[in-house]
């Protein structure tokens, strides 16, 4: 099933399909990854997106570009990466909200993030002119090789102050 | 409202006396309803048309224009009524964020991007069985709108100077099919892939830049060639479709 999916397979979903417990599944999947070690196997099953996928392993990478003729792989500015940050921390959260903590004006590279999946409309926000709520796609998670979101470094750890936080509190509370 | 005494003032000083008023008005010394911004803003601008195009000081203007917005937007809350003033208070006990409390919090997500810039590093060397580069590119072709490339035309059509504005329709050097077969050719000539710079190049006429880009819009549109951006502000690169792959979706 991990070879044939086209997203990584979640516990969840594995369960559901073969009918046996999560218990079983996570073993299983534990045991196999320790197998692929064990015997120095090219590729390993990774988590990654809140499932699990196979992977080749990065040692590896040289020969897989040149069998995608040197195929560059999408790599975010620094922008991208802090509009990400602040979207994925505070979501869902309108470009306003972004535009606040950033000072400039984000419209172009929302639009670049959306357009590459990285970001996705999520709604409306119930106040004035109704903007649109954004939050980070499963795209994101596979970009960074996340696990889940709880992947994330907790914000209140990064050693700034704790006092002014409030403002994280009411973006995060921007779907409500 | 009053009659503010501006014909005596020289200009040098014009600025001054507007900082002074709106000093005055802050600490409460003047009631704001007593200004005529009016009659400010237009000595101004009357001195502003008067003046040479060069000789105006871009800075003392920026600061004439904050005081004279602050002095505006002060007069304009007063206009409010006072019910929605204690609304307003109440709100701010959880919304009164100061610049430094925004930039406190840019800084947290700042300080993120070497996390982010790291675990992208480790993940580019890894291929994930669903999320090949070639995978990757077909779903942004999927995505891909035409805002992109209008912007690109734009920006090539306005970087040349044009003497002549105008195309003469009757004189037709170049039509679309013509483009079509160039544009293939070019493409067999650089192993299916072209960046937009060499399709449209900035030696060609307005008339030709035009032709070539509706010819590209064509075989976009007919599916036979997809283009990608990797990089903001970078070129783009147009592929061509496979042929062999093109028959078999047909046959499909």
């Amino acid at each position: 099933m991990l070879f044939v999916s086209n997203k990584p397979l979640s516990i969840k979903e594995i369960k559901n399909i073969t009918g046996k417990e999560k218990k079983y599944v996570k073993e299983t999947i534990e045991k196999l990854q320790s197998e692929y070690q064990k015997s120095n196997s090219p590729f390993f099953i990774q988590e990654v997106a809140r499932g699990f996928s196979f992977a080749t392993k990065p040692e590896y990478a040289e020969w897989i570009k040149k069998l995608y003729n040197n195929e560059k792989r999408y790599v975010l500015s620094k922008a991208s990466i802090e509009t990400l940050a602040i979207v994925a921390y505070n979501q869902p959260i309108t470009r306003m909200e972004i535009e606040k903590i950033r000072g400039v004006n984000c419209t172009t590279l929302l639009l670049n993030l959306l357009k590459n999946n990285f970001i996705k409309i999520c709604g409306r926000k119930k106040v004035a002119g109704n903007p649109l709520l954004y939050r980070v796609t499963e795209r994101f998670l596979l970009h960074f090789g996340l696990k889940s979101m709880s992947d994330l470094p907790p914000i209140d750890e990064l050693g700034f102050s704790n006092e002014k936080s409030q403002i994280t509190k009411i973006f995060s509370n921007a779907g409500d | 409202m009053k009659k503010n005494n501006l014909g005596e003032i020289k200009i040098e000083h014009y600025i001054d006396y507007v900082q002074e008023l709106f000093n005055k008005v802050r600490n409460n010394e003047i009631d704001p309803n007593e200004i005529c911004l009016l009659d400010i803003i237009e000595k101004y601008i009357e001195h502003i048309i008067n003046s040479r195009p060069n000789s105006i000081d871009i800075d003392i203007a920026a600061d004439f224009l904050i005081s004279i917005s602050s002095l505006i937007l002060w007069k304009s809350n007063l206009l409010l009524p006072i019910q929605q003033e204690q609304v307003e208070d109440d709100f701010e006990e959880n919304t009164d964020f100061t610049d430094e409390d925004y930039w406190l919090e840019y800084k947290k997500y700042h300080s993120l991007i070497n996390f982010f810039e790291d675990k992208e590093v480790m993940q580019k060397d890894i291929y994930l069985t669903h999320l090949s580069p070639k995978i990757e590119k077909e779903e942004q072709y999927q995505r891909n709108d035409f805002s992109d490339l209008i912007l690109a035309i734009e920006s090539i059509l306005s970087r040349k100077n044009y003497n002549n504005n105008t195309i003469n329709f009757k004189k037709r050097e170049y039509n679309i099919l013509q483009k079509i077969k160039d544009i293939e050719k070019q493409f067999k000539m650089n192993k299916g892939e072209l960046s937009f710079r060499k399709i449209i190049s900035f030696k060609y006429s307005r008339l030709e830049i035009i032709v070539t880009f509706l010819a590209l819009l064509e075989l976009i549109c007919q599916g036979k060639v997809y283009y990608n951006q990797s990089k903001n502000f970078g070129d783009i690169i147009f592929f061509r479709k496979d042929d062999k792959k093109l028959t078999t979706k047909r046959k499909q």
